[in-house]
């Protein structure tokens, strides 16, 4: 199973994708952690792409729920689809857990879904590599901040920041970038970025700042 | 062809301020219920997470509304943008901050003017809210952003500002007007200080600067900008390129 974690303005969003089982007990452990505090914080778990789920999955869940109970924190299972949407039925579980069922059409959202962050395998020249997805705009400084704090302390000849899954991103997201540049340059360390497509490709070459993207 | 819209009102009967303020702008405001057969295009009046909808079944506008502000946010900008075939959109800063009603209204943008390129408007867009907010409705500059310790001090006033309940309700109108034979007309206003910008566009910047390329690439995107209403309506157009 992969999961992936996005900071938001009032917690965290984790989405899961493929099979969750007795095998992800490591993987899901940022859920359980999250769902431990701080009270009030809200917790959401996308499952649209989590395509099936054992009992030992479900007991995830439901531990989830129970720290998060304990906690004050708000955890809302949201979107199971298909086979996991028919095993949470088969288990009554919508009785414990508070689901958020899929709607038929989804129109673009206007919540504003943050940006993920998410440690990638280290580059060849052991350099720091992370990805950033979701929309880096005006409304993310603080993610943002977090996030190349957390890679600066890391070290290493590079940082290497790959922007595939990013999309979407303005000028003070650049601003964002140039900033993390310079605290690099600062210690050493050179910015690279990586994998820009779309719109983020276009925006770095309108600034002329596709200079940074490796290759 | 013009046609005047109608408010919907979400949550019962039409306040008091809202049905004057309709009255003055020549437009019926009416309760939000299910079923309603309105020939005329709509604009939603209603709590932010309505917006969730998306501008689907002939809604032409959304105004977020909150019973706490002390002045009607229907205005007669929005009401023109929807005469005239358009799109309106209108929420308090706090809402602006915290959810990305600029997704929806580029995705109906797209529908009402199929010709210009996507990435334009939402950049453009982007670029002008962010100038709306941080720096029109909030009045923060960016001279902090260009460090990480001042990035922090950043986010500490903009939390700072965003708790004053006066700041926190300015707001930001954006208005979309088809232009033939198909471009679009994007407004943005906001209820700031207002800005110079014949004086701001003349500022360089520097290929490296971690601030100030926000109105250089609205220009850049966009085939015409004007400011007007002293500074705080950035009008950005927009034409096919072939």
């Amino acid at each position: 199973m992969e999961i992936r974690t996005f900071a938001q303005t009032d917690g965290i969003r984790f989405t899961l994708q493929g099979s969750l089982s007795f095998r992800d007990k490591d993987a899901f452990s940022p859920i359980l952690r999250a769902a431990n505090g701080p009270s009030g914080q809200v917790v959401t778990v996308d499952l649209s792409a989590l395509e099936s789920v054992d009992s030992f999955g479900i007991g995830l869940f439901l531990l989830a729920n129970e720290q998060a109970a304990a906690a004050g924190v708000h955890l809302h299972l949201a979107n199971p689809r298909g086979n996991v949407a028919r095993v949470f039925d088969l288990a009554n579980l919508d009785a414990v857990l508070h689901l958020t069922k899929p709607i038929a059409h989804q129109p673009t959202s206007a919540r504003r879904r943050g940006i993920g962050f998410c440690r990638l395998p280290d580059a060849a020249d052991g350099s720091p590599c992370a990805g950033i997805s979701g929309r880096l705009v005006f409304a993310e400084h603080g993610d943002f901040q977090e996030i190349i704090e957390s890679m600066l302390n890391v070290g290493g000849p590079r940082m290497v920041l790959d922007l595939h899954e990013l999309e979407f991103m303005d000028s003070a997201g650049l601003s964002m970038i140039m900033i993390a540049r310079e605290e690099a340059e600062a210690r050493d360390m050179v910015l690279v970025l990586r994998n820009p497509r779309g719109p983020v490709a276009q925006l770095l070459t309108l600034s002329s700042l596709d200079f940074m993207v490796e290759g | 062809m013009m046609s005047r819209p109608v408010i919907l009102f979400e949550g019962g009967e039409v306040p008091a301020s809202l049905a004057y303020r309709a009255g003055r702008l020549g437009v019926d405001a009416c309760p939000h219920v299910e079923f309603l057969d309105i020939a005329a295009p709509c604009v939603l009046m209603a709590p932010l997470p309505l917006l969730e909808n998306g501008f689907t079944g002939g809604l032409r506008g959304f105004i977020e509304y909150r019973p706490e502000d002390a002045v009607c946010p229907l205005s007669a900008e929005v009401v023109e943008a929807v005469a005239r075939g358009g799109l309106c959109l209108s929420a308090c800063t706090t809402s602006m901050l915290s959810s990305d009603p600029a997704q929806v209204f580029c995705a109906a943008v797209r529908k009402i003017a199929p010709a210009i390129g996507d990435m334009m408007v939402e950049l453009a867009l982007a670029e002008a809210l962010g100038n709306s907010i941080i720096h029109g409705n909030l009045g923060l500059q960016s001279d902090l952003r260009h460090s990480l310790a001042g990035l922090a001090e950043f986010n500490t006033r903009l939390a700072q500002r965003l708790a004053d309940p006066t700041l926190a309700a300015r707001r930001v109108t954006v208005t979309a007007i088809p232009m033939a034979p198909s471009g679009i007309s994007i407004s943005v206003t906001d209820d700031g200080d207002g800005f110079d910008i014949e004086h701001e566009l003349k500022k360089p910047v520097d290929v490296a600067a971690k601030s100030g390329r926000g109105l250089g690439l609205i220009r850049k995107v966009s085939s015409q900008i004007e400011g007007s209403n002293d500074g705080r309506t950035l009008t950005m157009r927009f034409l096919r390129t072939e």
